[in-house]
């Protein structure tokens, strides 16, 4: 998906954990996983369990637990581990000239299987598919609000990644 | 001859323009389909 590698630098160029950065970096990596592109599985993998790790400590931070400065602690030793690894994402969507347009029948197929749709919208969004409009602005806006939307599912669901 | 252009002009033109048309019915069904997801996924995270 073209916009891929800004949406990531912007991500990268924040000082500190937020909701809004946690929500920005799992929604890049759905994203990401529904490109036909195996060659970024290890690395989508790591940074998706990096992600959970620092959402579940991050969610302790708002706690009145004895131990918050610890958390605080935690939250930014894995802020910047979680950097690190979104760093050399960066440099390997770079390289393979980033990235190509996400596989809506994958995509289609995974919120039906868990449940997010059901199979009207399921058989509706198959037949719509052309991948040649997947490029126009307007179509990519309403991917990244279905991926958003997807990615909140998942994440209320008991922070699954499938 | 210039009217065979002429009709050979016109007729490419009508092409053209069919096959933009028909380009637009798909972007707006895609649309459609992709609005209908979102809608569909909103209700589903009111109700949870």
């Amino acid at each position: 998906m073209r916009g891929e590698v800004e949406e990531l630098e912007a991500l990268l160029r924040r000082e500190d954990c937020s909701r809004d950065f946690l929500e920005g970096m799992e929604r890049l990596l759905l994203g990401l996983e529904f490109q036909s592109d195996p060659g970024l599985s290890p690395l989508l993998l790591r940074l998706r369990e990096l992600v959970s790790r620092l959402r579940s400590s991050y969610s302790l931070l708002s706690s009145r637990t004895p131990l918050r400065e610890e958390w605080r602690r935690v939250v930014n030793y894995e802020f910047l581990r979680l950097k690190e690894e979104a760093h050399a994402l960066r440099e390997e969507l770079r390289r393979r000239g980033c990235g190509g347009i996400p596989d809506l029948r994958r995509l289609a197929e995974e919120m039906r299987r868990e449940g997010a749709i059901g199979e009207a919208s399921w058989a509706l969004l198959l037949s719509a598919w052309d991948p040649r409009e997947a490029e126009r602005e307007e179509v990519r806006k309403a991917l990244l609000r279905v991926l958003a939307l997807f990615s909140e599912f998942r994440r209320r669901r008991g922070g699954g990644w499938g | 001859m210039g009217l065979l252009f002429l009709l050979l002009l016109a007729g490419g033109w009508h092409l053209l323009v069919r096959w933009e048309e028909k380009r637009r019915e798909r972007r707006l069904s895609l649309l459609r389909a992709l609005e209908r997801v979102e809608e569909e996924l909103r209700e589903v995270l009111d109700e949870g």
